[in-house]
């Protein structure tokens, strides 16, 4: 490669810069500014909307492209959290897709186990069902998934609503987990059995460690999937001690359509924590966002 | 002695097959899962109320119904223009960002950063920042910065056509990050040296992507394509919170219809007819399981069944 941009430039300097090699100079420059538009079309809402928390509300309306402010002020946040239970909430949400995401995690070790372990025949149909699971929104039931709580009793209980999370992502944990579990070698399960462990014990001590890379970034995704979920939640709790953050703040906006400042900072209090995972785990959050979706 | 009884030979099988590691999940997947998709199909076909819990069966009433109804008709049409204009936008938008980030470019990572930031961010709250720049007062970001240019103001939300519009590009965004990103990855596994060969053989790099980059990816784009228009055709959140359906009912979709329907327009009041939103629940349950079994014939992921 070398020896031919060497030739390139050579015949350059003996011919002087001919059209073409003009645009090809200029074509990394072209890609920029494509590059440098998506990424304000993507960005600059988020940039504006954080302007805009940190504006006063007349300030907003005089001067809404502005990203700076003459007094830039927490009033919105401060008010947020004062006079609203938006402190609970955020705890809420952290609870459920915390808690969520560990209960399919749980369920997904010791089934993802059994698929890649054994071998028998209605294996193949099974994991096919599983996959259908997976592809079905939650959404698509949530009627009857509501029913199916106020039967069993489990209508406005956290416990209720994390089991429900749990179990909507079991398919998906399944998927994952049995990918990475593939990749380790059989003979350690040998290996291990000839020195007396259990299976159980196994799976504990050499197959758990094995696997936290892909549980990590499997309980990264199932937490932004929880955290972000509304339809289903706000239909199963009723006490407002207990809302997570989502509905928190379809109470709060659907009520006033003025106050740009604090439905702004509002907004923000939802995605912040999940950006600030995104930033910094995002290696790892698409690495398995992307193994658990190719398969 | 081992396997002395018919019964407990039949017993040391089972705890040592793959049952045990799987019943808890498939118990608990039963109840959550299957249960309620199985009985909602009887719910469709019953005239329950969410406040009574009594039903009595009513047969194929509640579908005629909504074929006869224009509030279910709207949405159902706007959902599959939603669906289409979406899937496709962002597909197009997002295979494109992926083909262009995926050459030797620098800052590459920061435009891949910021181009999928919006991935993370959930619907509802995507509907609310829209909601913010689309306003029509003199707050709207979006009307102020294309004032300059002698455009606007633009009704983006109380023109029902506009509200169209305005829905499904901030769908759009919303989607487009996934899209690039599904398919860099994608990218990353062609081999080099087909592409090295084709340039050889002097394709120019449309002719590449046509030939030999799209084929190669044909799964990959079918799934692509498969997952976003599951995603698409089942939304709620946010229509609800960037239009609630609105101007009239607009840019209602079958989703927001059957909340509506079931659980009422503001949370705890409303229709609750339990029996006739389920029958858009199944609805949207076979338009999914279309495409979920496209999918599953497609077998892109069979290399995991063995």
């Amino acid at each position: 490669m070398t020896w031919i941009n060497a030739c390139d430039s050579a015949d350059e300097t003996r011919k002087g810069i001919s059209f073409s090699t003009l645009r090809k100079k200029l074509k990394p420059a072209y890609y920029h500014v494509w590059a440098i538009a998506a990424f304000t079309v993507f960005v600059y809402p988020l940039v504006w909307l954080t302007a805009a928390s940190l504006k006063q509300n007349w300030e907003i309306y005089r001067e809404p492209l502005s990203l700076t402010s003459s007094a830039p002020t927490l009033d919105a946040y401060i008010e947020l959290f004062r006079t609203t239970p938006f402190l609970l909430y955020t705890l809420n949400s952290l609870l459920y897709a915390a808690a969520g995401a560990m209960v399919s995690i749980g369920f997904g070790i010791v089934t993802a186990y059994g698929f890649s372990r054994h071998k028998f025949s209605q294996r193949k149909t099974l994991m096919i069902a599983i996959l259908a699971a997976q592809l079905m929104p939650g959404l698509i039931a949530a009627i009857p998934t509501y029913l199916l709580m106020r039967e069993i009793g489990l209508l406005d209980s956290r416990f209720g609503l994390i089991l429900l999370y749990g179990a909507l992502s079991i398919p998906f944990a399944v998927w994952v987990l049995k990918g990475h579990f593939d990749t380790i070698p059989t003979e350690l399960d040998d290996s291990a059995r000839m020195d007396g462990a259990s299976k159980l014990r196994t799976l504990l001590q050499i197959h758990c460690p094995l696997l936290l890379p892909g549980i990590s970034s499997l309980f990264l995704i199932l937490f932004v999937q929880k955290w972000s979920e509304f339809a289903l939640v706000s239909v199963l709790l009723r006490d407002p001690d207990k809302y997570p953050l989502s509905v928190g703040t379809y109470l709060l906006l659907g009520a006033d359509e003025s106050d740009f400042r604090l439905m702004a900072a509002a907004s923000l209090v939802n995605i912040i924590p999940i950006l600030t995972l995104f930033v910094f785990l995002q290696r790892y959050l698409v690495a398995g966002l992307t193994k658990g979706a190719v398969k | 002695m081992k396997n002395a009884s018919p019964v407990r030979g039949f017993i040391s099988s089972f705890v040592n097959g793959p049952w045990p590691w799987l019943i808890p999940a498939l118990g608990v997947l039963l109840l959550f899962r299957g249960y309620p998709l199985g009985n909602q199909f009887w719910l469709a076909m019953t005239d329950m109320k969410i406040a009574s819990g009594d039903a009595s069966f009513v047969g194929f009433e509640n579908f005629s119904f909504l074929f006869s109804d224009p509030n279910y008709l709207t949405a159902l049409g706007f959902t599959i223009l939603f669906t289409s204009f979406s899937v496709f936008g962002s597909f197009v938008l997002g295979f494109g960002l992926a083909l262009m980030l995926n050459r030797q470019m620098t800052g590459r990572v920061i435009y891949r950063m910021g181009i999928l930031t919006t991935w993370a961010i959930s619907s509802l709250i995507v509907g609310y920042i829209w909601r913010l720049m689309l306003n029509e007062s003199s707050a709207g970001v979006l009307n102020g910065l294309l004032e300059p240019f002698g455009i606007g103001p633009v009704p983006w939300l109380s023109d029902p056509n506009m509200a169209q519009v305005s829905v499904i590009v901030a769908d759009i965004w919303r989607s487009t990050g996934f899209t690039m990103i599904f398919m860099l990855g994608g990218l990353q596994t062609l081999p080099n040296e087909v592409l090295e060969a084709a340039k050889m053989d002097g394709a120019k790099g449309w002719q590449t992507l046509l030939y030999i980059v799209m084929p190669l990816l044909k799964p990959l784009i079918a799934v692509a394509l498969i997952f976003s228009t599951i995603a698409t055709f089942n939304v709620y959140e946010l229509v609800l919170a960037l239009s609630s359906g609105g101007p009239g009912n607009a840019t209602s979709t079958v989703g927001f219809e059957m909340y509506r329907t079931a659980f009422g327009d503001s949370m705890n009041a409303g229709l609750g007819l339990i029996g006739r939103g389920a029958a858009m629940g199944v609805s949207m349950f076979l338009v999914t399981l279309m495409f979920a079994l496209i999918y599953i014939r497609a077998g892109v992921f069979a290399r995991d069944l063995d």
